[in-house]
């Protein structure tokens, strides 16, 4: 049975339809990311969650209760927002134990869980400090802090990481999986970064314009998209009408009407490759070349299509402007949509 | 070095105030123009011993602070309890707001003849005159300063549990607090004139009924003594402001911008 549901979910601001009969449901310790470009309603949803936001219509549950007109205190949902928001005039130790003098637990409850959870999220030494006195991780480490120490039901992390810079993403990513794992706690996870989905989720659900587009693995949205929209999103698909994919396989192909290829499926060799009954052999001419790190990704120009090529960076196959290449991709690797 | 440099300021300050008294008394000494008007230096202290050994400077230093204070007391309570319930209930705010600055927008000054004229010449006018000088200015910039609480900050303390009240207390307050400060700040002013204003217009004593004495008989030096223990009072009133908002405000970084980029020594 589902932990959270969200049935029928309709969200207007005036006008402005956000969200449209969304429905949605997730289980008791997965952890969900709802992934999306800015304003397609992804933030509004979680905000009805936590009763932030009153629903248009339709009806959310939580552990099996109708919570959908209960107030946010009510509902036992921890949020960490993208700004940190810590109270500015209370110091670490009263940040995190603010959720627990508001439900009354006992002063020396209150001492030993802030201590632990301190140690959770490695700031021991750090209670006396002021949120000025912090770092944007750290601060965004006190803000979880303060979140799971009440053990919520539910905890809502809207583009907690937007603000801190790659590297810093990049452990506090891990510090919060590793949390996850540890608490088990039900987290739904808000981004429009598809790198951060992939690391992070259980559950990818990609929105789009107030609707759920496509929902699934990692693994499965980014190997089988579902829309086009699904391809742009994750995985920087080649996308190709039906007209330019039979141009650059050189014969007429006339089933869907789009194609879709990512790029690390295609092989790329200076020497001609075999075509066989499986796979597609075609050549071209290097037209770009964009370092991205562990990888190089080359734009070839086939028969005046252009073609997105991901290779790692190997020092022994480098290819340069202009260079005429060979490549060859399989033919279960285009996805028809 | 910071400590070098905050020494150097204060010497520089005590050395221009010197500098103008100085200056002030040998003009006055050698009569480079008629100190008639405004006394000098050495003839005010003369007068600030009478004054005191009189057992006037006490009496009439009491009642302005009596009536300068409790009119800042009540003035800052109830400017933060009105302009927290208008941040709070904003339909109240709409309706009222209009009907506050255009109340403020009166010279207070024209005023004080009626509140006389309704409390009598008593403590009570002059009290409510500082009270109210003081209301407008705690009120708006409490008022101005819960707008500005940052929304999150709400659903935060929203979300761990905290109800109204306890948000109000724990995160609103707390917040505006800078602001409310500084219309504190501006309430110790406002609360002295205010008294003064009450006293020019109609009472038996304090520092406005000195004034107006005095300068009906040309004593200019009991002016400038009761100016100066006016002078001491504000530097007394806002250093213990100082005090407390350094007590208040100790969670916050302190911004030092500057137009011009100095050295880091």
């Amino acid at each position: 049975m589902s932990y959270i549901v969200f049935e029928n979910i309709e969200k207007y601001y005036g006008e402005n339809h956000v969200l449209k009969n969304t429905n949605l449901s997730i289980h008791k310790g997965e952890f969900v990311t709802l992934l999306g470009s800015s304003g397609c309603g992804k933030s509004t949803l979680l905000r009805c969650l936590a009763g932030l936001e009153g629903v248009t219509s339709g009806k959310i549950f939580l552990d099996g209760e109708d919570i959908t007109f209960w107030n946010p205190k009510s509902r036992n949902i921890g949020m960490i927002f993208q700004q940190y928001s810590l109270f500015p005039n209370m110091n670490v130790y009263n940040n995190i134990s603010f959720g627990l003098r508001m439900k009354k637990v006992k002063k020396d409850t209150i001492n030993g869980l802030v201590k632990d959870t301190l140690k959770i999220v490695d700031l021991q030494g750090y209670e006396k400090r002021y949120p000025y006195q912090l770092s944007g991780g750290e601060q965004q480490r006190v803000a979880l802090a303060r979140c799971i120490v009440t053990k919520p039901k539910v905890l809502l992390l809207d583009e907690p990481l937007s603000a801190v810079d790659a590297k810093l993403r990049k452990s506090l990513q891990a510090r919060i999986k590793e949390i996850h794992r540890e608490l088990n706690m039900t987290s739904i996870f808000v981004t429009h970064d598809q790198d951060e989905a992939m690391t992070m989720s259980d559950t990818i659900h990609i929105m789009r314009d107030g609707i759920i587009e496509q929902s699934g693995t990692p693994f499965e949205v980014y190997s089988n998209p579902k829309s086009i929209f699904a391809a742009s999103f994750v995985g920087n698909y080649n996308i190709l009408e039906k007209d330019q994919f039979s141009k650059l396989i050189n014969q007429e192909y006339s089933t869907y009407s789009k194609i879709v290829i990512r790029p690390e499926t295609i092989e790329i060799s200076h020497v001609k490759l075999e075509s066989c009954k499986d796979s597609y052999s075609v050549s071209g001419k290097i037209i770009g070349i964009l370092p991205q790190g562990n990888i190089i990704r080359y734009t070839v120009d086939i028969n005046s299509v252009s073609l997105k090529v991901d290779v790692l960076f190997n020092d022994l196959e480098l290819y340069a402007l202009g260079q005429e290449v060979y490549l060859k991709f399989k033919k279960n690797h285009c996805i028809n949509l | 070095m910071e400590k070098r440099k905050n020494n150097l300021i204060v010497i520089t300050r005590i050395l221009i105030v010197i500098l103008f008294i100085s200056f002030w008394e040998i003009a006055a000494k050698l009569k480079l123009y008629n100190a008639f008007f405004t006394s000098y230096p050495s003839e005010i202290i003369l007068d600030l011993k009478q004054f005191f050994l009189s057992g006037d400077l006490v009496k009439h230093t009491s009642i302005t602070l009596r009536e300068a204070l409790a009119g800042l007391f009540y003035g800052t309570i109830i400017g933060i309890f009105v302009g927290l319930l208008f941040g709070q209930v904003q339909s109240l705010g709409k309706i009222f707001l209009p009907i506050i600055t255009a109340i403020h927008g009166v010279p207070q000054l024209t005023l004080a003849p009626v509140y006389i004229l309704w409390f009598g010449l008593g403590l009570t006018s002059k009290i409510f005159l500082a009270a109210l000088m003081v209301f407008f200015n705690v009120f708006f910039s409490t008022y101005a300063g819960i707008q500005n609480v940052e929304p999150k900050l709400i659903e935060s303390a929203n979300l761990l549990g905290a109800g109204t009240i306890q948000t109000i207390y724990h995160v609103v307050l707390p917040s505006s607090m800078p602001w409310i400060i500084a219309g504190i700040r501006n309430g110790v002013g406002a609360s002295l004139i205010g008294a003064i204003i009450g006293e020019f217009m109609g009472a038996s004593a304090g520092f406005g009924w000195m004034i107006a004495y005095a300068s009906s008989y040309f004593k200019i030096a009991r002016v400038m003594s009761c100016i100066f223990i006016l002078l001491i009072v504000g530097i007394i009133l806002n250093f213990i402001l100082d005090k407390i908002e350094a007590y208040l405000l100790r969670w916050r970084a302190v911004t030092r911008l500057s137009l011009h980029h100095e050295k880091n020594t």
